[in-house]
């Protein structure tokens, strides 16, 4: 098995850096720092070291949500209207990235075609979709 | 015999129907993450009511922004942890230039059972010591041994490289060695025995 030459230090540091989870471990150094901890007392100690503080962080209870908090995050929908935009993106992302892009090609046509129109004239609107080549 | 949905495909679908403006897929999926959202930001902001304003502006986000996650892009929960996290740190940026404090005083919401006493004491100690990290060295951490989170997707979601993320948990990790320590019962077996 190919090792890692590494000094204390270097041994030392690269425990802070990973951790005690071999798996965060640079595969080079993982045989080592496997060597090191059967061989070297005081690499052991730093090695158990670093897994008590790995238990304790990981011990942590998840914190429970204060009850009066569930309230306002179930009041949310009820508070804050989702914003047009999103349900508009929402609705244009069910037929894809293409289908968005026509649909919005569309409704700028249309917009133009409407803007051009004169609203001071009576208008009719076949006849000005006529003009546009759109019948 | 169907097999079990994993919580990911789960997930995209409840975003898709809050998406659509379906209230009932919002309850559910707070009901599910509300606890992971808020355990996140106490662990980040502590004791300070800045978790539960941190917690509705993320359902506020999945309420009002469905469309931000995107399925192809990894696991619901690692978003959702992103998106916490930047809020935490967000509001950690704004009280450093408000001046508040940082309140170390934690409810002990846990029952008082004399069995249970140590443990709470331990966990009381390990999260007075997160908060004495600079933030980003703490979200560091939680994300990588509180969630379990591998050092790669932890610094994809902080915005990071990998180096610049092992260089906070390098730091962070020595730190909470030395203010864990003497009330841990850690000293005189590593590295600060020698030091």
């Amino acid at each position: 098995m190919q090792q890692v030459e590494s000094s204390q230090d270097a041994m030392l540091a690269a425990l802070d850096r990973y951790g005690a989870d071999l798996a965060n471990w640079p595969e080079a150094l993982r045989a080592t720092a496997q060597d090191k901890a059967m061989r070297d007392s005081q690499f052991l100690a730093a090695f158990t070291e670093a897994q008590a503080l790995q238990r304790l962080l990981r011990g942590l209870p998840e914190e429970p949500v204060p009850a009066d908090l569930w309230g306002k995050l179930f009041a949310v929908p009820e508070r804050y209207a989702q914003t047009s935009l999103a349900v508009l993106w929402s609705m244009l992302g069910r037929f894809g990235r293409v289908g968005s892009l026509a649909a919005f090609a569309g409704a700028l046509m249309c917009g133009v075609m409407l803007g051009s129109l004169d609203a001071s004239d009576s208008i009719d609107a076949f006849a000005a979709m006529d003009s546009f080549g759109l019948l | 015999m169907t097999s079990p949905t994993p919580a990911s495909d789960d997930a995209s679908q409840l975003m898709a129907r809050i998406g659509a403006g379906d209230r009932d897929a919002y309850t559910i999926l707070v009901r599910r993450y509300a606890g992971h959202i808020y355990s996140i930001a106490r662990h980040m902001c502590g004791p300070t009511g800045e978790a539960e304003e941190i917690a509705q502006d993320v359902c506020l986000r999945l309420w009002q922004r469905p469309d931000a996650w995107k399925p192809e892009r990894g696991h619901f929960k690692a978003w959702l942890d992103r998106v916490t996290v930047n809020a935490c740190l967000d509001h950690l940026r704004r009280r450093k230039w408000h001046g508040g404090a940082v309140s170390e005083e934690w409810a002990d919401t846990a029952p008082d059972a004399a069995a249970r006493l140590a443990q709470q004491e331990e966990q009381q100690a390990v999260r007075e010591a997160i908060l004495l990290l600079p933030p980003r060295q703490r979200a560091a951490l939680l994300l990588v041994e509180y969630r379990g989170m591998g050092q790669a997707a932890a610094a994809q979601n902080m915005g990071l490289s990998v180096d610049a993320l092992e260089s906070l948990l390098a730091r962070g990790r020595r730190k909470l060695r030395t203010l864990l320590a003497p009330k841990l019962g850690l000293e005189g077996k590593g590295r600060h025995a020698a030091s």
